[in-house]
């Protein structure tokens, strides 16, 4: 996007809109916001103002600045914390300058009152022959939510609702577009008829990727020194004991001689290993059949905890791909993976736990998605 | 639906404590009964079995509890209001959250809003007023209304404003509901109770959500 601008808040999940009008972006907030991906008249007419960043969001004040006046009174406190607040108030005498808001058109759509995960939209013919728009939303506090599309966001078609854990991914099936896949937290995925927010059925995972991770680290183990064995043995447990999403991607092939669609669905669980480092993220070429992943070899196959100190680091590459045909299943396309690009890592050994604390943040954070203790709530909100 | 612990038990303690000080009356047992059918007559119900209280998140979770067009009303007493500026998305309405209020809500149905802070009226009457317009809603950074100021700029949103009597003439008020409730809400609750007692003033607001727009195309 040539945005001469940024938002202020960091951005979760971005989506385009079937129209290709507008790019929706999900932030932390919970609040989605639509802005236009060729929004360049708009900008011209705008002077050059500053980039806005998110650490230093004051600009000069345009207006004179007012004295500061509480909107409460000592009436209309009931709590001690209100009344802290209003003491507070009262000591202020000048307003503070407000954040100057974002150079370049955006709408606030919708939101959710929790931090969200993903966003995805679609057009559907309805019954009547027209089409609709819809906006599906996920969150950390296990909602799927169905909401008309643009221009009419706030009317809430319904809620799927089924997961215990955070949802941290939807995938929509190209072929059959009143399907969803959603995953996130919990040992299973789930299949959605979404527009009647009914459940099709339900894929155990754990089972599956405990079997995967076996298999992967007696392959993995066999010329590895002692202490990283006994190492890694533990963090994959950590692994097989929860289940996180990272991706789900979907890939429609055509049967060959046939009209026939074969759909495949791709989960990529956080940490999980193939060949040469763990799956980050997950991409799909349709017009290929091929699905490019990213990966991470700087720690050691199926840990996110434990950095490789192996010399053939150097060399690793970050970027692989798998090729698909409806001939042949997924476990066979594994072994012959091919390389779109193999770039040298940019990114060195960490050389403190610090660093590498950073890194593993920034590779695996859905973990912390997580809620902990029997009550995800407190009091305060 | 009450997030305080200690707010929801104490409730729920009164609630019981109202059950047992109005049970009815039982009624005498004869030792011949004339017939078998009188003996197994039920009692008068025990009164307030309609009213509980449950200690839950409703910002997060309230489409957890109910499904689509299924409430009558909804009441918003004297809510927290987060006098500061970066809390103002803690409060309990806002633009986001009255999607989910209109959601809950068959058409129809009404919203209740009582406070004692003029500045948070202003802001949820703006909030519910602009809601579902066309091109464009109330923008979160918009500074609070004054109360007072109910004339929309034109288009329609999904809420209409329900017209209510005056403090003290609710009585003679047409819709009998209407000023039954809004009685409660200023006169009844211990919250209402307690701002008489320090002379404040109540601001209370009744929105009834309109039928949902047809989708974009059909009619």
């Amino acid at each position: 996007m040539s945005a001469n601008g940024s938002l202020t808040q960091l951005s979760e999940s971005i989506s385009l809109t079937p129209d290709e009008y507008n790019v929706l972006c999900a932030d932390k907030f919970g609040d989605v916001y639509a802005l236009p991906l060729l929004g360049l008249a708009s900008e011209q007419k705008r002077p050059n103002s500053p980039l806005l960043d998110a650490a230093s969001g004051q600009a000069e004040p345009a207006e004179p600045v007012e004295p500061f006046v509480p909107s409460a009174s000592s009436l209309t406190v009931h709590t001690k914390r209100n009344r802290n607040a209003l003491t507070q108030q009262q000591k202020m005498t000048k307003k503070k300058p407000q954040k100057a808001p974002t150079t370049f058109e955006h709408q606030l759509l919708l939101g959710h009152v929790s931090l969200l995960t993903d966003v995805v939209c679609i057009s559907l013919k309805s019954p009547a022959g027209s089409t609709r728009s819809y906006i599906l939303t996920a969150d950390r506090d296990e909602h799927i939510r169905v909401s008309r599309g643009i221009p009419q966001s706030h009317i809430i078609e319904g809620y799927c609702l089924g997961h215990t854990q955070f949802v941290s991914q939807l995938c929509l099936i190209k072929s059959q577009p009143d399907l969803l896949v959603s995953g996130g937290g919990d040992d299973f995925l789930l299949c959605w008829d979404w527009t009647n927010c009914k459940v099709r059925s339900r894929v155990d995972l754990k089972s599956h990727v405990t079997n995967f991770i076996k298999k992967g680290i007696s392959q993995q183990l066999v010329d590895q020194p002692n202490d990283l064995k006994k190492q890694t043995n533990n963090d994959a447990g950590k692994v097989a004991n929860h289940v996180a999403v990272s991706r789900i991607v979907s890939l429609d092939l055509q049967v060959s001689m046939s009209h026939e669609v074969l759909s495949k669905v791709l989960v990529a669980i956080e940490g999980s290993y193939i060949t040469r480092g763990n799956v980050i993220d997950m991409a799909v070429i349709a017009n290929q059949h091929r699905i490019i992943y990213s990966m991470d070899c700087i720690h050691t196959p199926f840990s996110t905890v434990v950095i490789n100190d192996s010399d053939a680091q150097d060399a690793a590459p970050v970027i692989g791909g798998i090729s698909f045909s409806s001939k042949t299943p997924v476990d066979e396309d594994l072994v012959a993976v091919m390389d779109v690009c193999a770039k040298q890592s940019t990114i060195t050994t960490p050389e403190s736990a610090a660093k590498g604390k950073t890194l593993r943040d920034l590779l695996y954070g859905l973990e912390s998605l997580r809620k902990r203790g029997a009550d995800g709530d407190t009091d305060e909100i | 639906m009450e997030i305080r612990t200690q707010v929801t038990s104490y409730v729920n303690d009164r609630i019981l404590a109202l059950r047992r000080q109005n049970q009815p009356p039982k009624l005498p047992t004869t030792s011949q009964s004339p017939s078998p059918q009188q003996d197994s007559a039920a009692p008068s119900p025990t009164p307030y079995q309609n009213i509980s209280a449950l200690r839950t998140n409703s910002m997060k979770f309230l489409p957890n509890f109910f499904p689509r067009a299924s409430l009558a009303h909804l009441f918003l007493c004297f809510p927290d209001p987060h006098f500061k500026a970066r809390k103002h998305k803690a409060r309990i309405v806002s633009e986001t959250l009255c999607a989910e209020y209109a959601y809950v809500l068959r058409p129809g149905g009404c919203v209740w809003c009582i406070t004692d802070v003029e500045e948070l009226a202003g802001w949820m009457r703006a909030r519910f007023r602009e809601f579902g317009k066309a091109g464009g809603t109330a923008r979160e950074g918009e500074g609070p209304e004054k109360v007072g100021d109910g004339v929309g700029d034109g288009g329609e949103g999904l809420f209409a404003r329900v017209e209510i009597p005056e403090e003290g003439r609710e009585g003679e008020w047409e819709d009998r509901t209407v000023g039954m409730l809004v009685k409660c809400m200023r006169q009844e609750t211990e919250e209402g109770k307690k701002v008489t007692r320090n002379g404040g003033k109540k601001f209370v607001d009744v929105w009834r959500r309109r039928e949902d727009l047809p989708w974009p195309g059909e009619s």
